[in-house]
This record gives structure tokens, C-alpha cells and sequence, in this order.
């Protein structure tokens, strides 16, 4: 995928291969840059324009690429749904929540106004806010920001979406509060079905809720693989990297083991392997050629030729 | 040993004056908070937003009006300092803040942003400063070249190594950092947290550290206080606070953590509820309506912070693991 | 609410009492006063005939005890007579007011549908050809002066091709037509003048909201392009627009000036020019403190709609 006008576009993602299934979750794992947010937009057909898209999309075997701009939007919404980081700029400052959720229902389902609002509130009630048809009626700024994202979460799964998508949805939170909205996650995954995919930084978070990972870097997956297998035995020496940089609570080091230096921006993505410049293990053939993702095991892939070798 | 900064009784309130026609509204950010920071001491302050660990940072540099308590500096009561005392102490604490976007001014050249401290507190001559400027750069682990360049040309984390480089550049005993780490990328945030430890070891610094990052917390600090609600619930040495949790709210923060290798969560036992609003906190007990362990006497009656053991306080009626 | 009117309607009172004295004060200080001019219009008059009429009219007496006399005298609903028109102030202002209001107050409603519409369409069509049109537009309203397109007006449509009357006021008999047919150009040029800067502005809001965090959740949840805009975007693009309009809405009682005395059309603005120019001092007085009211009034009813608007904003608190 490539964004930007004709004459200077960016390739910031590059060569994905994501696949899920119905009730799983994929943790994506990466730091700012990465391009795991820009991947969300665009399965979800928001990717900013101008931008050029290549290779294959599929949604429960339809071809999104190939399908035109207003059943996409059908689809947004009903199918797919997405909640964002910042509850409080992602909500309207200007409506009702209760209005938020229930136009859900009247753009997807056709629903009356007071279907909608009845069902809002059944809704804001199943996220477990307290009081809710009095909650339905408040401005977004008269809630906390745990009660917002709960929010988000109503509005996202008012029309039973296949798949939901939630980009950063704890970053804002304080800990007790993601603790709370990644359990609501868990509870309604579990009732409904829903496949998920669970974009943050966070490596602790996607531990919590992921059953496979994929870890990107500069806009390409440097490892894929089931979530505990891939957080207790990384391959890529940036997984491994990553995962070792974290002080725990566990257990406390003097110092840190760090990677150095700064994230890559896809714009001035090196040749070859994109952790080349930071990595520990650097050999020349890294800068050579973009390492191909091999198989470990059944399962577990990494994208470097060191531990292919 | 006198303490290096020192919040006795501190109470910080904010609000509107009342109008014509209007009461006001009084809002009490800070409530009787005593906290010490010694010398050399890495002191961190957890707690969820809301919970006031901003405000009492703020209100030790005298940075918000105190409405109830004193703030001593190396003994001195602030409210009664003179300006060149308020001066020297403001040279002495310095701050590091979150964002290292907001908080560098986009249109000075970062040598004098990080010389700018130097100017104000009229420390050496020009070129003394420039030459300060380069070991400055060179303590935090940036080229000389830096000194040129405009702070929109770094990326976060050099970002917030100049923001510390400015801090340190007067020769502070103290630096006070604002959730220092929580705008920066993961493996930004160990280079910086090793930043901070080395910098410590070499200058003899003590540490103030807001944050909600516990494992952050857990590796860097001496001493951690557990805030709620305005209030200190618990004080402790960070192993005692993270392996014997006195307080329920400390404890609950302690299980919210989310680790690598412990499975996918089981739902169920976060803690549920939001932080109150300080407009109407609770009574007796902040916590206690949040709270598991919660009885009657905690919904009418405030707990006192009290030593629980040497260098261990807690303001519980049913402290954990004190039967 | 009632406490947030009544804050708002004292401070209003506080505000037109220091003004009623300020333009009392100023007007006293002006060169010359109605004796003067009475004198140049009969040069036979004596000194000493010049100060028994200036003690008949209380005009020796001190600024302020003069000012306490008509400040009375108004509190008790008696504004005064205009010294050229020798008729009670208020009889003069009311129908001034009521054409000034016709005048601008469809201008006004025209201007600020316009300026939305233009804006919103500029916004959401960016760097488009139908963008740069509307910016064109704009930037030629704003830069145009009133008398020359009024001017322009006057001669294309009045004289050369007779379709308008030239200007005044229609009479009773020509009805609901001669009404539209006398406001087309007056309206004409003052909606022309005051699209351009709304438009500009219009867009601008529009654009940031665009580029809001909720205007992605709004396409993120499916919804179609109209109900994102009239639903989610156009509300809080008005907001900031509401501040722009609420200045406007103050002129619309104070008149436009040069344009109603271009196409001779009796308002409130004529007035003003005409009773200072005149030197018909009380009459000055009051038009400017009607002026004045009704910009106070105009500001409640903004902040009223702000609130109305925006939820984070509660009626006597600031905004966060």
C-alpha cells in the first residue's frame, strides 16, 4: 500500500500477509510508524487519500478492492467495525451518545428513531454502563474516559460486526480501566463470536488478548505466529528485542537491555532489512536483499535471514 | 537528614470564584498530603489520572497557589522565601514534562533551548555556556551538531533527551519529571529510563516521578506513594510496595498490570468503577466504594495514612496482609 | 438560565448607562451647538439672545447636571424631541429601525445561508476548480467597496436597463412587488460584501472538522456522506461560525450605512449619518444607544446559541 499524491508516494505497508478466522485475535505489535494503524484503515476502506493499494483484500471471501465505494460503506459499520485510541476526540462532542450508537441501527438496519434509541440503551447496558438510559442522553464530555470507550465499543458491535478492529483502544486508559475494557472485549468476543484485530504498542496488552501476533516494523510483519509461542520465544532479534527492553515487574535488571537507536519511518525505510541499522546480529548480507518470511515450526514465522540460517 | 523537598499537610484546591450570581465551586486536587523527597532519592507517585500526582508535582515548584499546608525546601518554608531564595530553589528542582512536542519552543535552535536555564540564572559567560551546551548534548547522548538544529528535525525520544539536557543544564539536585516516558515508544523507553539511572550515578540527582507506568516505576524508583483521590493511600519502599501491597488500591493497580507470558486474560477480576469525581468524593474511605475489602466503617470513616511497619504507610482500616 | 439572564441583562443595563453618558459627554464636546446653528441660520441674532436661549434650553448648565436631566427624563420613557425634525426621537426610530431590519435582516439570513453552503461545498471539495471559484467569489466580495458595486448596481439595473428603481422606499400601494423590487439591489450589494469573509471563514471551520477524529468514526461506522455532514460536521463547524455571525448580527441594527444612503433607503444607518451631520443631537443619542442595546441583546442570544450548539458549553461558565 502506498499513500501520498502520484509524484511522492510512500509505500507504508508492504508485502502483508494477514489472514483470520471468526473468534480468533491478532495481536498487532509495532512501535509509532510501524504502519500497523494504517493497515486497519485500510481494510476498513479509510486509508487517507490520495493512496494506492496493492494485492488482495479479501472479507469473508469477497474482494474489497474490487467492490464499489457504497457497499463498502454498507459494510463499514455493519460487517466491520472499528474504535479508535482517544475515545474523547473519536465521539461526536456535540451529540448524545445514545444518538451516537443508535444511528447505527437507522443507517444499517433501517431502523425508526425510537427503535434506535430503545436500542442504544439495551446496548450501553450490555457494555456495562450503569444507569444507562440516563448515560444515553449525556454529551461524551460528561463521561470519564473508561465510560467513553465503552461507548466506542456499543457503537461498534450495535450491528453484531464479523470482525472488529481496535487500534490503540487502552492507550488513553489508566490501568484499572483497560484492565475493565479488556475484559469487556474478551466477554463479548466470546458471546458473539466476532474475529478481532487488536492494534497497540503495548506488548503486555496484546499478550492479554491475543491468540496469534504479528509484529511490524517500518510497514512490513517481521514475525507472525501464535501470541504466547511468539512472546515467550521470539525469533526476530527485533521481537526479542522488543520484548527484553520491557522492565517487569517480576523481575527487576540494573540496566535495561536496549535497542538503539529510533524507529524507522517507511519514507526512509533502509535497503534490505529494515531493523538492519539497529540490529544486534547485523551481517552484511542483511542490507542486501528484503529478508523473506520463513517458517519456524508450524506456526511461528520470522522475516531474517540470520534465524532462517 | 534534611529532606530536599518536603509537602507537609499540602492541600491544593482549584475553582471558580463565585459570580454575582453564582456560588463558587471549590475543587480539592490535593488534600493533606506529607511527602519527602531526600536527596538523591528517586521518589515515584502512581495513581490513576484524576487522582491529583500532577497537581502535588506542580504544587512543590510552586507552580499552582497552595491552599492549606507548607512546602519546605532543604528546611525552608517556600511561602516565606524571598525571590532570589525562590530563584535559587527553582534552579535546584527542575522539571521534565510529557510531551516533548509541546513543551520545546518549535522556533529556537535546540542550543538555546537547553541554554536557556544558563541565561535566566546568569550562569557563565557566552562562551562558557556553549561549551556547557556540548557536554550537555554529550551527557544525554546527542552530537554536539545538535546545538544547531531545531527541535521539529529530532525525533521523540532525542525530543525528550533535550528536554532532560535542558533540565540538568543549571546543575540541579533534583529533577521533578512529569509522566516522562508515557509519549515515547517502547524501545525509546528504555534507552531513557537507562538515561536516567546513568545520569543519576554520575550527578548524585534525586528524582521525582509522576507516572502511571508501573513496571517503569518498579525498575527506577527508591520509594513509591500510591495516590487516590487527592489523597496518599500508601508510601513504601518500591520492593515493599510491589511485593507486599498494603493497600487494596495499590494491589488492584498491581493485578491490572498486563504482563508478556501469563496467557490470555481471564475476565473478572479487574477492578471495577471509575476514579469519583474530587467534586463529590465519597465519604470516609475515598476508595471504599471501588473497594473488595470494603465494611461500614470505611463508608463513614477516613482512614489515616499510619505507619504499618517501619517506612511503610498505609491509610487503610483493613491494611492487606495485616491480619 | 434565568440566573445566567439576569447576570447578563444587569451587565448589559451597566454597559448602556457608562455609554448613554459617554456619547451624552462627546456630543456635548463637539464643536458647536444648536444655538451656533441656529445663529448662522439668522446672522441678525445678538449675543445676548444667544444666551437666553442657551439658558431656556438648559444648555449652560454643566455636562453632568445636564445629563442627570435627560437620563430622568428617559428613565421615564421621554427620549426627547429631534431638533430638526420636531417630532418625539422614538417616533422617528421605530419605522427606521423597522426598514433597517427589513433591509439587513435579508441580507443577513441570505448572507449567512450563502456563506455555509459556499463554505461547506469548498471545504469538502479542496483544491477542486469549484474551490478555487468560491474562493474567487469571496475574495472579490471582500475586496469590493459597497458605494462602487451599489454604484455599478444603480447604473446597470436602474439606468441602463430600467428593470429597478434607482432607490427610496416603495410606497404602500406598490404592494409586496415594489417592496422586492426596491430591496433587490441594496440586499444585492450587501449580501455581496458580507458572503466573502463568512464563506472564507466557513471553510476553514469546515475543514478542521473534517479532519476531526470523529468525522473518521463517522465513516468508520458506515454512515453515508450526507448524515456525516449534516449530522456530525455541520453542527460543529457552526460553532466557530456562530462567533463571526453573532458580530454581524449587531450590525443588523445599527444599519449599513452607506449602502441605504446610496439607495436612499430610509434606516436606522441614514439616520445616524443624517443626525450627526445635522448636529440633531438627541436624536444622535438615542439612535446610537438603540445601536448599542441591540448589540448587547444580539450577544446574549449568541451565547444562548452556543449552548444550544455545544453541550461542553453551560450557560455563565467559560468555555473549556
Amino acid at each position: 500500500m502506498k499513500l501520498g499524491p502520484a509524484h511522492d508516494r510512500v509505500e507504508v505497508i508492504a508485502g502483508l500477509d494477514i489472514s483470520l478466522s471468526a473468534g480468533r485475535t491478532l495481536g498487532v505489535v509495532g512501535e509509532s510508524g510501524c504502519g500497523k494503524s494504517m493497515t486497519a484503515l485500510a481494510i476498513m476502506g479509510l486509508a487517507p487519500k490520495p493512496h494506492a493499494i496493492g494485492g488482495e483484500l479479501r472479507f469473508a471471501g469477497q474482494d474489497l478492492r474490487a467492490m464499489p465505494d457504497d457497499a463498502r460503506r454498507q459494510l463499514r459499520g455493519a460487517e466491520m467495525a472499528m474504535i479508535f485510541q482517544e475515545p474523547m476526540t473519536a465521539l461526536n462532542p456535540v451529540v448524545p451518545v445514545g444518538v451516537q450508537i443508535g444511528e447505527m441501527l437507522i443507517v444499517h438496519e433501517g431502523a425508526s428513531d425510537a427503535d434506535a434509541a430503545r436500542a442504544a440503551v439495551a446496548l450501553l447496558e450490555r457494555v456495562g454502563i450503569a444507569d444507562p438510559a440516563r448515560r444515553a442522553r449525556a454529551s461524551p464530555h460528561e463521561l470519564s474516559g473508561g465510560m467513553r470507550q465503552r461507548v466506542m465499543i456499543a457503537m461498534a458491535i450495535a450491528c453484531k460486526p464479523r470482525l472488529l478492529i481496535a487500534d490503540e483502544p487502552t492507550t488513553a486508559l489508566d490501568v484499572s480501566v483497560q484492565a475493565q475494557i479488556l475484559d469487556l472485549l474478551l466477554e463479548l468476543q466470546r458471546d458473539t463470536g466476532m474475529a478481532m484485530i487488536f492494534i497497540s504498542h503495548n506488548l503486555g496488552v496484546v499478550s492479554a488478548v491475543a491468540d496469534d501476533i504479528m509484529v511490524m516494523y517500518a510497514g512490513r510483519a517481521v514475525e507472525t505466529g501464535p501470541a504466547q509461542l511468539v512472546l515467550t520465544a521470539p525469533a526476530h532479534p527485533y521481537t526479542a528485542g522488543l520484548i527484553a527492553t520491557l522492565p517487569d515487574i517480576g523481575h527487576r535488571q540494573k540496566i535495561l537491555p536496549v535497542i538503539e537507536g529510533s524507529p524507522v519511518n517507511p519514507r526512509n525505510r533502509p535497503p534490505g532489512c529494515a531493523f538492519a541499522p539497529r540490529c544486534k546480529l547485523v551481517i552484511p548480507d542483511c542490507r542486501a536483499a528484503v529478508p523473506p518470511m520463513v517458517a519456524l515450526g508450524p506456526s511461528q514465522r520470522a522475516a531474517c535471514i540470520r534465524v532462517a540460517a | 537528614m534534611t529532606a530536599l523537598l518536603e509537602a507537609i499537610d499540602l492541600t491544593v484546591s482549584f475553582g471558580d470564584r463565585a459570580g454575582w450570581f453564582r456560588p463558587g465551586q471549590q475543587v480539592q486536587a490535593v488534600r493533606a498530603v506529607s511527602l519527602a523527597l531526600q536527596p538523591g532519592e528517586v521518589l515515584a507517585v502512581v495513581g490513576e489520572s484524576g487522582s491529583g500526582k500532577t497537581t502535588l508535582a506542580r504544587a512543590l515548584l510552586g507552580m499552582v497557589p497552595i491552599a492549606g499546608g507548607t512546602v519546605r525546601f532543604d528546611g525552608c518554608d517556600t511561602a516565606a522565601m524571598t525571590a532570589a531564595q525562590t530563584l535559587a530553589m527553582r534552579r535546584v528542582v527542575q522539571m521534565v514534562f510529557q510531551d516533548p512536542f509541546g513543551s520545546l519552543d518549535p522556533r529556537l535552535p535546540v542550543g538555546a533551548i537547553i541554554a536557556e536555564p544558563l541565561d535566566i540564572h546568569r550562569i557563565g559567560t557566552k562562551a562558557s555556556r556553549r561549551e556547557r551546551v556540548a557536554e550537555l548534548l554529550d551527557l544525554v547522548g546527542l552530537s554536539p551538531d545538535a546545538a544547531g538544529r531545531y527541535p521539529h528535525q529530532f525525533s521523540g525520544g532525542q525530543r525528550q533527551r533535550i528536554a532532560f539536557a535542558r533540565a540538568l543544564a543549571p546543575g540541579p539536585r533534583a529533577i521533578i519529571a512529569d509522566e516522562p516516558l508515557s509519549a515515547l515508544d517502547v524501545s525509546i523507553q528504555s534507552q531513557m529510563l537507562n538515561l536516567a539511572a546513568a545520569l543519576r550515578a554520575r550527578l548524585g540527582l534525586a528524582y521525582l516521578i509522576i507516572s502511571h507506568d508501573l513496571a517503569a516505576v518498579h525498575h527506577v524508583a527508591d520509594r513509591v506513594a500510591t495516590m487516590y483521590l487527592g489523597r496518599i493511600v500508601e508510601v513504601a519502599s518500591v520492593d515493599a510496595l510491589f511485593s507486599t501491597p498494603a493497600h487494596p488500591y495499590t494491589a488492584a493497580l498491581l493485578a491490572a498490570v498486563p504482563r508478556i507470558g501469563t496467557g490470555k486474560r481471564v475476565p473478572g477480576d479487574a477492578l471495577g468503577g471509575d476514579i469519583p469525581s474530587p467534586l463529590a468524593p465519597p465519604p470516609g474511605c475515598a476508595f471504599h466504594p471501588r473497594c473488595p475489602a470494603a465494611t461500614s466503617l470505611c463508608a463513614t470513616e477516613a482512614p489515616a495514612l499510619r505507619a504499618l511497619r517501619a517506612g511503610h504507610d498505609v491509610a487503610c482500616h483493613h491494611p492487606l496482609g495485616a491480619a | 438560565m434565568g440566573r445566567f439572564l439576569a447576570s447578563r441583562l444587569t451587565g448589559a443595563g451597566i454597559v448602556l448607562l457608562l455609554k448613554s453618558f459617554v456619547i451624552f459627554a462627546l456630543i456635548g464636546l463637539m464643536p458647536g451647538d444648536p444655538i451656533d446653528l441656529m445663529m448662522n441660520a439668522n446672522p441678525e441674532t445678538t449675543p445676548e439672545q444667544m444666551a437666553l436661549l442657551r439658558a431656556m434650553y438648559g444648555l449652560d448648565l454643566p455636562i453632568t447636571s445636564r445629563y442627570w436631566t435627560w437620563l430622568t427624563a428617559a428613565m421615564h420613557g421621554d427620549f426627547g424631541y429631534s431638533r430638526i425634525q420636531h417630532r418625539p426621537v422614538l417616533d422617528i426610530i421605530i419605522p427606521a429601525l423597522g426598514n433597517t431590519l427589513i433591509l439587513t435582516g435579508a441580507a443577513f439570513v441570505i448572507s449567512t445561508i450563502l456563506a455555509v453552503t459556499l463554505g461547506t461545498i469548498a471545504a469538502l471539495k479542496r483544491g477542486s476548480w469549484i474551490d478555487r471559484i468560491i474562493n474567487l467569489f469571496a475574495f472579490a466580495g471582500i475586496s469590493v467597496p459597497s458605494f462602487w458595486l451599489g454604484l455599478l448596481m444603480i447604473y446597470l439595473f436602474a439606468v441602463r436597463l430600467g428593470w429597478l428603481p434607482a432607490g427610496g422606499m416603495p410606497r404602500p400601494e406598490q404592494g409586496m412587488g415594489g417592496m422586492l423590487a426596491h430591496l433587490v439591489m441594496p440586499v444585492m450589494t450587501l449580501v455581496i460584501v458580507e458572503t466573502g469573509g463568512l464563506a472564507r471563514y466557513a471553510r476553514a471551520a469546515m475543514i478542521e472538522v473534517l479532519g476531526q477524529d470523529y468525522i473518521r468514526t463517522a465513516r468508520a461506522k458506515g454512515l453515508t456522506d450526507r448524515r456525516m455532514l449534516v449530522r456530525h460536521a455541520l453542527r460543529n463547524a457552526l460553532i466557530p461560525v456562530l462567533t463571526l455571525v453573532a458580530l454581524q448580527l449587531g450590525g443588523l441594527f445599527s444599519g449599513a450605512a452607506l449602502t441605504e444612503a446610496m439607495f436612499a433607503w430610509r434606516g436606522m444607518g441614514r439616520l445616524i449619518l443624517e443626525a450627526i451631520l445635522g448636529n440633531d443631537y438627541n436624536l444622535a443619542l438615542v439612535c446610537l444607544l438603540f445601536v448599542t442595546g441591540t448589540i448587547l441583546i444580539a450577544n446574549i442570544f449568541a451565547d444562548i446559541a452556543y449552548t444550544w450548539l455545544d453541550p461542553r458549553i453551560s450557560l455563565g461558565k467559560r468555555r473549556r
